[in-house]
């Protein structure tokens, strides 16, 4: 089985070790292309000549990242036709109903980031599990 | 005092009567004479030689009247008696005095006083042209009367005559003083005058009394007419004012108006009385009537006592008031400002200036600040009638020497019977200074809010990294450094998780304060307690909990959300504060409170000390140490959830022996 390609929009770097830490911990066999803003992910992933070697697998998106708004990210990420096969999902610590709700209105999959280490680790894993499954 | 007609004097059926007897029992002819020795009556009762010198040659000796003018000729007033002699017939007369003066006389003859010459007889004969025979006939039939018993029979005619006169002179003032009262009576239409109305003689005596007068004073007619009114109702009216008005300033000035009379009246009671008094003098009335009119004054003038002490009242809570207060007429002219309005003015408009309408600042701005002309001013529009009224409106406004304050005004129209707007007042505060405290607490409490909503959610993020690396150091590193790092890490993830305690409640806490009440419909208790119970399944289990709660629970006007956590933080601070050698119990029970439920969470618990019965909901306060965990925001924020509800939260404890903490909120359907 082809290790998955996951797409990490993250600009911590200690959640991108948790993060690196799930996929491991649950047997996830990927490798993982960080990066550390939305623009930037979007340039390279969205762009007319991108190849198809870059397209990922799934693409988790931080809604704080430096430079830009993680809603707008998302927009061009759902909008973008090389994309529109890719399963994305928010992981974020925002608790607020109103950032869940606009995840849900655009059809992602929300992830809160648990505080507890275990939870973090058993919820993001099984995250990803289905995102790659479905 | 004026003198009646002289004939009137004499003209009445007494006079005839009395004379007719008079002469019968003196055998004597009467006659009257009037002042100008005018017969004015008889001969009454002719005697023989009357009779004879009228039968035979009409013979008159002009003995009567020359006796007559004799009595009239009296010139110092005082009657006399006169006797006339001719031929030897005889006549005697007096004159009538009325009030020292001489109006007429009476003579009565002939008699017949001396036989014994009878040459007067045959010169009688000679001058009447009657033969001796008959007249010496006559003459003997006549008994001859002495001298002595003339003089005496004249002067018993002078007692009746002045007798006859008075009488008859009363009697015709009598007459004339009712035909005055009638027409006056009449002209002046005085039966139909409400107010109690007199007419009184010259004497005070009651000639006229309508009907007003017998109910006020409660007199009847028969006990009223003809008395004096000073014996009038058992000498009630018998007051020195009164009796020096009517004798004293009366006469002198003909009328006396508006006189006012303060009595006791018994019966009636103290009364103000306005008297009125006026002489009446008609032509032909021998004496004045006085007209009095007796107005109860006693109501108004209480009434206006009234009215000026309230108005003193007014007054005075107007000058003193420190609310500014003015009023406008109906076109807006200003009336009346107190001081404290010139104050906040800043100016002192002069009342009555129908230049400056409305109010009496000198510029006016609303609260946005734009410029507001007086005519667009609320007191204005209230009496344009554009609104019915303000209350509380705030308006800035500019005084003269260039500073601005805030003031809410109160306006109210004020309305005459027919319900139109004639005028308005005006009460005004300034709340400048309140309203900065406001607009500087507002900006503190949004920064409060800001830190607060900073403190809980922008720590998380950090916060989380530490949980996890410090859980993550724990997991990998625990039994392979020293014993001591072990101790160290664990400090470490115990401090961070109970961080992340606080920050979660206070994150609830200030969730509660920052949603308002959108939209509260009926919660099912029992819902939100199921929930509730659900959420704290594990401490519950590992507890030994029993929950138990009334067969009814009740709806209550407010939001799932809340009063689940509510019930939530009551229930698991039940489980928290159990006694350590018994398993918690926890009973929640609803009562019908007035328009509320009450709702109780009774439990078994260690209980609480009654100084603390307050304290406790206030935030961030902990009764106890590590041996409780807590962040001592669980009870703040039920206070929080039921005051959002309008609705209250407290505790009733004996400790040692288990709390129970009741709160209300509304009932669907509300008061009832």
């Amino acid at each position: 089985m082809n290790p998955a390609h996951i797409v990490l929009i993250e600009d911590n770097p200690g959640d991108v070790l948790l993060v690196e830490m799930a996929l491991k911990e649950n047997d996830i066999p990927c490798r993982i292309t960080q990066f550390e803003n939305g623009l930037e992910a979007l340039r390279v992933l969205c762009g007319s000549a991108t190849p198809d070697a870059l397209i990922p697998d799934a693409i988790l998106l931080d809604l704080n990242t430096p430079r830009s708004d993680g809603f707008q990210v998302l927009v061009k990420l759902t909008q973008s036709a090389r994309l529109a096969q890719v399963p994305i999902a928010i992981l974020t610590s925002s608790q607020a109903r109103s950032d869940k709700h606009r995840a849900a209105l655009h059809g992602v999959r929300y992830i809160q980031k648990p505080s507890q280490l275990l939870d973090f680790l058993a919820t993001v894993g099984t995250a990803i599990k289905e995102m790659l499954h479905a | 005092m004026r003198s009646p007609a002289n004939s009137a004097l004499f003209s009445s059926g007494l006079w005839e009567r009395a004379l007719e007897s008079y002469a019968c029992a003196a055998h004597l002819t009467v006659k009257l004479f009037d002042a100008d020795a005018h017969t004015v009556s008889g001969p009454i009762h002719p005697t023989p030689f009357f009779k004879l010198f009228q039968e035979t040659t009409g013979y008159d000796p002009g003995l009567f009247a020359e006796c007559a003018r004799r009595c009239l000729a009296q010139t110092d007033g005082r009657p006399a008696v006169m006797v006339s002699e001719f031929c030897g017939l005889s006549v005697v007369g007096t004159s009538l005095a009325l009030d020292g003066k001489i109006v007429g006389a009476a003579v009565g003859g002939y008699a017949f006083v001396d036989f014994s010459q009878l040459s007067q007889v045959q010169r009688l004969a000679q001058n009447s042209g009657i033969s001796f025979e008959r007249l010496w006939q006559i003459a003997r039939e006549q008994k001859p009367v002495p001298r002595e018993r003339l003089v005496l029979n004249g002067e018993l005619l002078q007692v009746l005559g002045d007798a006859l006169l008075r009488e008859n002179y009363r009697t015709r003032q009598y007459e004339q003083t009712v035909l005055a009262l009638q027409e006056t009576i009449r002209e002046n239409d005085l039966v139909a005058i409400r107010d109690p109305l007199l007419v009184l003689d010259a004497n005070a005596r009651i000639r006229f009394a309508n009907q007003a007068f017998y109910k006020m004073f409660h007199v009847s007619e028969p006990d009223t007419l003809d008395a004096v009114l000073y014996d009038l109702g058992a000498g009630q009216w018998n007051i020195a004012e009164l009796r020096r008005m009517l004798s004293e300033m009366l006469p002198t000035k003909g009328t006396v108006e508006d006189f006012e009379l303060r009595h006791d009246f018994p019966g009636i009671g103290s009364r103000i009385l306005k008297l009125n008094a006026r002489e009446i003098v008609r032509p032909a009335a021998t004496e004045p009537l006085i007209l009095l009119t007796i107005e109860d004054d006693t109501d108004r003038t209480l009434a206006e006592a009234a009215r000026r002490d309230r108005e003193v009242r007014y007054r005075t809570l107007f000058d003193l008031s420190p609310v500014a207060v003015y009023s406008c007429d109906a076109a807006g002219v200003i009336v009346d400002f107190n001081s404290r309005a010139a104050e906040l003015w800043g100016r002192e408009p002069k009342p009555g200036d129908t230049d400056q309408r409305f109010c009496g600042s000198y510029k006016m701005h609303r609260l946005d600040g734009s410029f507001m002309p007086h005519e667009q001013c609320p007191m204005a529009e209230v009496l344009a009638g554009a609104i019915p009224e303000a209350r509380n409106m705030g308006v800035q406004i500019e005084r003269p020497d260039g500073s601005w304050i805030t003031v809410v005004v109160n306006i109210r129209a004020l309305r005459n019977d027919r319900g139109e707007i004639t005028g308005a007042i005006n009460c005004f505060v300034d709340v400048t200074e309140r309203e900065r405290i406001q607009a500087e607490l507002r900006t503190l409490n949004a920064d409060l809010q800001h830190f607060s909503y900073a403190a809980s959610h922008d720590l998380q993020e950090p916060l989380r990294m530490v949980m996890s690396y410090t859980q993550l150091l724990a997991r990998q590193y625990n039994g392979r450094l020293d014993p001591q790092a072990d101790k160290f890490i664990g400090y470490a993830v115990e401090g961070a998780q109970r961080m992340e305690a606080l920050l979660h409640d206070l994150r609830e806490y200030w969730s509660v304060n920052e949603q308002r009440v959108e939209n509260p419909v009926g919660v099912d208790c029992n819902r939100a307690l199921a929930r509730a119970i659900e959420n704290l399944e594990l401490s519950v289990r590992e507890s030994g909990t029993t929950v138990t709660h009334d067969d009814f629970m009740p709806l209550v006007m407010a939001e799932e959300l809340p009063v689940t956590l509510l019930f939530q933080n009551l229930v698991s601070n039940a489980i928290k504060y159990r006694r350590p050698d018994e398993a918690p119990r926890i009973h929640i029970s609803a009562l019908r409170s007035g328009g509320s439920w009450k709702i109780a969470v009774a439990d078994n618990g260690i209980g609480i000390e009654a100084d603390h019965f307050e304290t406790i909901f206030g935030p961030f306060k902990r009764l106890h140490g590590r041996e409780y965990p807590g962040t001592g925001l669980g009870l703040a924020i039920c206070r929080k959830i039921v005051q959002r509800y309008q609705g209250r939260i407290w505790v009733e404890s004996t400790c040692g022996q288990g709390s129970i903490f009741c709160f209300t909120l509304p009932a669907q359907g509300g008061e009832s």
